[in-house]
């Protein structure tokens, strides 16, 4: 009888004939992978759009040559006592394996929303449950990184698991990254020629510069509701002007929020915002009313939410008609609007 | 085609107490395309020579002033402390009657523009100021539904344009 050579079914590094067959087993998945970071990218733009965070959002699945050389590279670098990348596992699940065959891409206008973008993704997109599914660059490259999961809230059950990589960048930092990485940045720039390795380095100080510059122009647009007699004129100047009032970023559907304000007050400027009262306060109330409401897990981390319910005393009856009128999939703000009760 | 009358805009405030005017466009209704054409509605009593003011009186005796706006904007509102009865005009000319009103529809229309789309008749309600300081008021945008004859907040594309265009803040001040 034949027995199994010792170590044949070991782990083994996977050769350069697997690797070929992996990569044609993505390229005929390859519509499943464009499709994931389709539905995500869709998703995306909505939440930023409610968020009033104004960012440019773009969506793929990764080449097929990039997953060779991908799978290439880490092989390179694999450990052939123990290697972590085996065909076997590649097979069972490669997604898992390669967790950034679909890609989606925010790039957010200002410098300075990058985190509230990033913060949003966390707070309104499932985490996959891989290693390090966050990671934030601070070095050369800029920008945040989140491993995001189609789970049953996408309401597409064909792509259930997938994972897509959603990155996120200033507009100067993510044409930074891309050059950067497309031309040959490495950590090592003395591989590169002088003139290479320079143009890389102008290009980095290029892109902090443009930062600089798009920063001091959004605290100019900032600054500018300040004076009461400001018109609020979309859901960006409403963040702007809540956040000035708190001191801090705030969360929630501003797109909506705006619709109910601009609605019921005229005319809607900053003053009258602040004639409203006070927003730290009518945000502390918010939160009791959610909690009474029994939203306390929705509505703890929304401020939009928590401050819409304290404004429901003096417009509930306007804000209920309003949303009651509100189209498409229901949404927290809609039930708490709904819900509301008059004490 | 006028798709609004008084009554309507009478019906609407009375519903909603908070607010004390309601100011549509003045081609949607039909007591101003009436007195484009010289003829004074019953319910309507004329305050001035313009043919601008009047008291208006409602089915249960309840009075309202109603002004037209050359802009192109008709107003009805509960207020009538400043249209005492003693003003009231017994007679007036037809064409003055009508000059105001024909400007009115005039201006209305060309508000609109060509485009504008068949049946969307919009109004606002305007309250209180926010506060006692505030410059701000408390307001409602609407959307009246000929069919149903019901008026619902609307909340579309067109509140900015309403406000600017219904509510003017420079007139107001």
């Amino acid at each position: 009888m034949l027995r199994p050579v010792d170590g044949a079914n070991a782990p083994r590094l996977i050769t350069q004939g697997e690797i070929e067959v992996v990569v044609g087993h993505y390229r005929e998945a390859m519509a499943r992978y464009e499709e994931a970071a389709s539905v995500l990218e869709h998703r995306l733009r909505r939440e930023l759009r409610a968020a009033a965070i104004k960012t440019l959002v773009l969506s793929r699945a990764k080449h097929p040559d990039e997953v060779r050389l991908d799978l290439e590279y880490q092989r390179a670098s694999d450990d052939p006592a123990e290697p972590e990348l085996t065909y076997t596992k590649l097979n069972a699940d490669l997604n898992r394996s390669i967790t950034d065959l679909s890609r989606a891409t925010v790039i957010v206008y200002h410098p300075i929303d990058e985190q509230a973008a990033f913060e949003m993704i966390l707070r309104r997109f499932p985490l996959a449950d891989v290693p390090n599914p966050i990671e934030h660059q601070e070095d050369r490259q800029r920008g945040s990184r989140a491993l995001v999961e189609i789970d049953e809230s996408f309401d597409r059950p064909s792509l259930r698991g997938s994972i897509v990589e959603v990155k996120v960048a200033s507009i100067s930092s993510h044409i930074f990254n891309e050059l950067g990485a497309d031309i040959g940045y490495s950590p090592t720039a003395e591989e590169h020629p002088e003139n290479v390795a320079e143009g890389i380095e102008d290009l980095m100080y290029l892109s902090r510069l443009t930062d600089r510059a798009v920063h001091r122009l959004l605290e100019a647009r900032r600054t500018r509701l300040f004076d009461p007699t400001e018109p609020v004129n979309d859901p960006v100047d409403l963040r702007h002007a809540l956040e000035q009032m708190v001191g801090h970023t705030l969360t929630g559907d501003f797109q909506r929020l705006f619709r109910l304000l601009d609605t019921v007050i005229h005319p809607f400027t900053a003053g009258a915002l602040a004639d409203l009262g006070p927003a730290e306060t009518l945000l502390e109330q918010g939160v009791q009313i959610a909690t009474g409401l029994g939203l306390h897990e929705t509505g703890g981390d929304d401020d939009v939410l928590c401050y819409t319910l304290s404004l429901m005393d003096s417009f509930g009856p306007e804000f209920q008609e309003l949303a009651s009128n509100w189209r498409g999939p229901t949404n927290d703000i809609k039930n708490a609007i709904l819900g509301w009760k008059k004490a | 085609m006028s798709q609004l009358n008084i009554n309507d805009l009478v019906i609407c405030l009375n519903a909603r107490s908070s607010y004390s005017e309601l100011v549509v466009f003045a081609d949607d209704l039909e007591e101003v395309a009436q007195l484009r054409i010289g003829e004074l509605p019953l319910d309507l009593t004329p305050l001035d020579h313009a043919g601008q003011r009047f008291t208006f009186q409602g089915d249960r005796g309840k009075r309202y002033s109603f002004e037209i706006s050359e802009t192109g904007t008709a107003r009805l509102a509960t207020d009538i402390s400043n249209h005492p009865q003693s003003s009231a005009m017994k007679a007036m000319q037809d064409e003055a009657l009508g000059a105001s009103a024909s400007a009115a529809l005039r201006n209305a229309v060309a508000k609109k523009g060509g485009g504008w789309a068949p049946g969307l008749v919009l109004g606002i309600l305007l309250g209180d100021a926010l506060d006692e300081d505030s410059e701000s008021r408390r307001v409602l945008t609407l959307r009246f539904d000929s069919t149903k004859k019901r008026w619902s907040a609307y909340d579309g594309g067109l509140v900015g344009w309403m406000k600017r265009e219904l509510a003017p803040v420079d007139a107001e001040s």
